[in-house]
């Protein structure tokens, strides 16, 4: 529809040239040093235009990403029916202690030192790991995006102010200061999250004011500038999608680091007392660990694998929003 | 001395092979002692690979399945890795393109030069060291006792190009490979530098293997001419006759698509000829010169108001603790429909010239008047309606696109930017800019990366041209581009000044383009504007010696004195 009316509304001089180039090439000529070999034969307005959605379809071709997405999915489903799949709180005690996994049909997964059931409590667990993790690396990004473009994007006395900002946050140990706010305010996942967000934003931000410099430099970006882009639009349009690869690693990384610093709460006996997660499961088990070592174990392979996921779905996603790697799978 | 003894390296039917792709077929070509071969062809020729070829230093994934080298009698392609080793940089040495990454930046020059020496021969550090400032002697720089202890950024992009060649001719080879050494540099250095790996060709009876799309260069500095296209060695022949008309079809394109200064062509009197491949249909290649047909222009309005003033402009860039005035009271004026070239080297202060037009850098002092309306320190807001009036072409192709975004999104969006709320609009203004830069609508949903360097060059102008500017400020437009391409994108911006009536502001280093191109001429030296003139008087009464001297190292003495060589 769109492409028929482009040359009706032409100017004249445009429309003598569009002659003048149509008279000069009956021959078909193949211009091989020029890649794109239809650049002088095919008119503008007879080319179709192909639908988008290229990185979704490249990031599906991508097996790794696909099992990542796969399991990740089963996982986020495992916390959602939890609720309904044991209900009851899974810090109760249903059974003998110490039922190894598959001693007991009712208890595939056996019980622990309380008699409590081993897959309730990762049913239950997946819940407070998922969204501890998934909240706190949001958080974490969102907070450390946006200083980091800012100090990297505006440089000056803007940068000054915020990297003195985020070396305050540096040179205090991380895990120290996340067991101080924790302690400070209640113990629940969301204070758990925002203290872990608050521990690990100062990388997302060193890391994306370095990114930022290097490209703000970049031609493009000027050109974007001499176009008269605003602000925002240069920031999230022009330098943030290059900046992308390094975050989105990043950000995989910081879901695994954020449940292994909820599960290192649990386990130190600093989470939410009255909720189940991996961590505090691994916590409790680890004491048992050469007698029922079942129990430090299976939490343990959920948290491993769920890392796992994540990381295959960043890579993916990295791939994917790459023109360039999206080109040569495909 | 006997023919065969005279024979330095003889390359016969090499062949490099990448998976399916074999990028250099059948080469043979061959050098004799103290002899200068140039072998000249455009990006992609697959003049590059033949060298590291040659030295065995290709990539992993390369093979080379048929062919032989031989160097002094033995065969380079049948020596141990070990034997190589030797052969590297004691009887073949090698310089490169870029002086600026191929020094090490934390070790000294002198170490540098003397951890070759030691390498290849029994020195002891003193030793070494006093042959490293004789060599700095030898390419001749200055103060070399006190500059051997100098970091590479201590030194300038021509000394750091003459420490390679003394790392280069350290152990005296008898083939010294130079590859493209002096793109990177000025026109005054440029012609430095070639005369002294001409002096040391000489001195150090060397054969020289020069590589480079220069046709200008291989017509100064070479005895012979290889000219490769897409990996096949179209022809051999003497320099002398690199210019007559009986040569391959292909060789003459280069010939006439390439600009000489002292042939004096202007665009009002002919357009540049662009070479035309076509592989017929049986896999043969057909060259094809051809020459777009030279269309009236409008002649230039001088009466009406000048759509661009500059009056005393100066820029200071300022960090902590320096100021550099990178631009000191500039003072210019732009007719409309007028080309006006800006001349000058690296550091001259053309490129915060433009950038200072376009308020992309705050002037210090001065004032920028454009289409009548004083633009010098409009706010952001003030400036939008300007900035779709006044655009830029930027030098590099590769880094001027975003590499994430389609070319559709690369267009579309100043459109968005610029308040064209109609979608259908927006597309039927982007197929009209294709148009207008010969690229085909298909292009649109590629991205950047998919496009050869004359293509994204020809997006980055529909990018400039999309909101329909008045004013195009071209930095280096075809400096990173083929001699073929460049003849291409001189002609289209030609025909869109003709067209769309714009005006040009054309900065480059290439005095022979901007000849071509432009109607005034500015030369730029160390900040300053120190000579303006029309296109006809600027070349034959330049009024500064500095113009002089650009001139003179652009054109240059036609052929060589040879006297003293033999």
């Amino acid at each position: 529809m769109t492409t028929e009316t482009a040359v009706t509304h032409a100017a004249t001089p445009i429309q003598s040239r569009a002659s003048a180039t149509q008279a000069e090439k009956p021959d078909t000529p193949q211009w091989h040093n020029i890649k794109a070999p239809d650049a002088r034969t095919t008119r503008t307005a007879s080319v179709s235009v192909p639908a988008g959605r290229r990185e979704l379809a490249a990031f599906l071709r991508n097996p790794n990403a696909l099992f990542g997405l796969v399991f990740l999915s089963l996982m986020v489903l495992v916390a959602l029916i939890a609720p309904i799949a044991f209900p009851g709180d899974p810090l109760g005690m249903v059974g003998k202690p110490f039922l190894w996994p598959g001693q007991d049909a009712a208890f595939p997964l056996g019980t622990d030192s309380m008699g409590r059931n081993v897959l309730a409590g990762l049913f239950h667990g997946a819940r407070i790991s998922l969204f501890v993790g998934l909240t706190a690396t949001a958080l974490g990004l969102g907070v450390g995006i946006t200083v980091g473009s800012l100090a990297g994007y505006f440089g000056g006395w803007v940068d000054d102010v915020l990297v003195r900002i985020i070396e305050i946050f540096q040179t205090l140990p991380n895990f120290v200061l996340l067991v101080v706010l924790v302690a400070i305010a209640q113990p629940s996942a969301t204070t758990v999250s925002v203290a872990i967000a608050i521990v690990s934003w100062p990388m997302v931000a060193r890391l994306t004011r370095a990114e930022f410099r290097a490209i703000r430099e970049k031609d493009y970006v000027v050109a974007a500038r001499s176009l008269g882009f605003r602000h925002p639009r240069i920031i999230f349009k022009e330098i943030l999608p290059n900046a992308l690869p390094p975050l989105i690693v990043t950000a995989s990384v910081m879901v695994a680091t954020a449940i292994l610093m909820e599960s290192a709460l649990s386990f130190m006996g600093l989470g939410d007392p009255n909720v189940v997660s991996w961590g505090s499961m691994i916590g409790n088990g680890r004491e048992l660990i050469r007698t029922a070592w079942y129990l430090t174990f299976l939490p343990g392979l959920a948290i491993v694998f769920t890392v796992l996921a994540l990381n295959l779905i960043g890579d993916g996603l990295n791939d994917a929003l790459n023109p360039r790697f999206s080109e040569e799978r495909s | 001395m006997s023919p065969a003894s005279s024979r330095l390296l003889e390359v016969e039917n090499l062949t490099v092979r990448f998976g399916s792709a074999d990028p250099v077929r059948h080469l043979s070509f061959s050098v004799d002692r103290g002899e200068t071969v140039a072998v000249v062809g455009e990006s992609g020729s697959g003049k590059s690979l033949s060298a590291l070829a040659l030295m065995r230093l290709l990539p992993r994934n390369a093979e080379v399945p048929n062919g032989r080298i031989t160097f002094e009698g033995t065969d380079l392609l049948k020596l141990s890795d070990r034997d190589i080793r030797k052969v590297r940089g004691r009887e073949i040495a090698m310089i490169f393109q870029e002086p600026m990454t191929s020094l090490n930046p934390v070790a000294t020059i002198g170490n540098q030069i003397a951890e070759v020496l030691r390498l290849h021969e029994k020195l002891s550090r003193k030793e070494a060291r006093a042959r490293a400032i004789e060599l700095l002697n030898l390419v001749k720089i200055p103060d070399a006792e006190k500059r051997v202890d100098d970091f590479p950024h201590q030194l300038s992009g021509g000394q750091r190009q003459r420490v390679m060649i003394a790392i280069a001719v350290a152990c005296k080879p008898k083939l010294l490979i130079a590859d493209e050494p002096t793109t990177a540099l000025d026109a005054t250095i440029q012609a430095q530098i070639l005369e002294l790996l001409d002096e040391l060709r000489r001195k150090l009876s060397m054969g020289l293997l020069l590589i480079t799309h220069d046709l200008g260069v291989v017509s100064r500095w070479s005895d012979r001419v290889v000219v490769m296209y897409h990996g096949d060695k179209l022809e051999e022949l003497p320099t002398s006759e690199l210019f007559s008309p009986d040569r391959h079809p292909y060789t003459r394109g280069l010939a006439q698509a390439s600009i000489r200064l002292e042939d004096g062509v202007h665009y009002t009197s002919r357009t540049l000829s662009e070479i035309r491949v076509v592989r017929d249909a049986d896999g043969q290649n057909d060259y094809q010169i051809r020459q777009p047909v030279p269309r009236d222009l409008p002649p230039v309005a001088n009466d009406d108001e000048p759509i661009l003033q500059v009056d005393g402009l100066s820029v200071t860039y300022r960090t902590r603790n320096r100021e550099n005035r990178a631009l000191d009271k500039a003072t210019l004026t732009l007719a409309k429909g007028e080309t006006l070239g800006i001349v000058g080297e690296s550091g001259s202060g053309k490129s915060t010239l433009s950038k200072a037009i376009m308020r992309l850098v705050n002037a210090e002092s001065g004032s920028i008047r454009f289409q009548g309306q004083d633009i010098t320190s409009l706010g952001p807001n003030q400036l939008q309606p300007v900035r779709r009036d006044l655009q830029m072409i930027f030098q590099d192709p590769f880094g001027s696109l975003n590499p994430r975004k389609s070319i559709r999104d690369i267009l579309e969006a100043p459109l968005i930017v610029h308040g064209v709320r109609d979608a259908a609009e927006r597309r039927q203004r982007i197929a009209q800019t294709f148009d207008h830069v010969r690229l085909p609508l298909s292009a649109a949903e590629r991205y950047p990366h998919e496009f050869s360097g004359g293509q994204r060059q020809r997006i980055g102008i529909a990018r400039a041209l999309i909101l329909k500017p008045s004013l195009v400020i071209c930095d280096e437009p075809v400096s990173a581009l083929d001699v073929s391409i460049q003849a291409q994108i001189l002609n289209l911006l030609v025909d869109l000044k003709r067209d769309l009536g714009l005006s040009y502001l054309f900065i480059s280093h290439d005095l022979a383009v901007v000849q071509y191109i432009s109607d005034r001429v500015i030369v730029m030296k160390d900040s300053r504007i120190i000579e303006e003139s029309d296109h006809k008087t600027i070349w034959r009464q330049p009024k500064t010696d500095y113009t002089r001297a650009l001139i003179a190292a652009a054109a240059g003495g036609e052929t060589r004195n040879r006297a003293l060589a033999s």
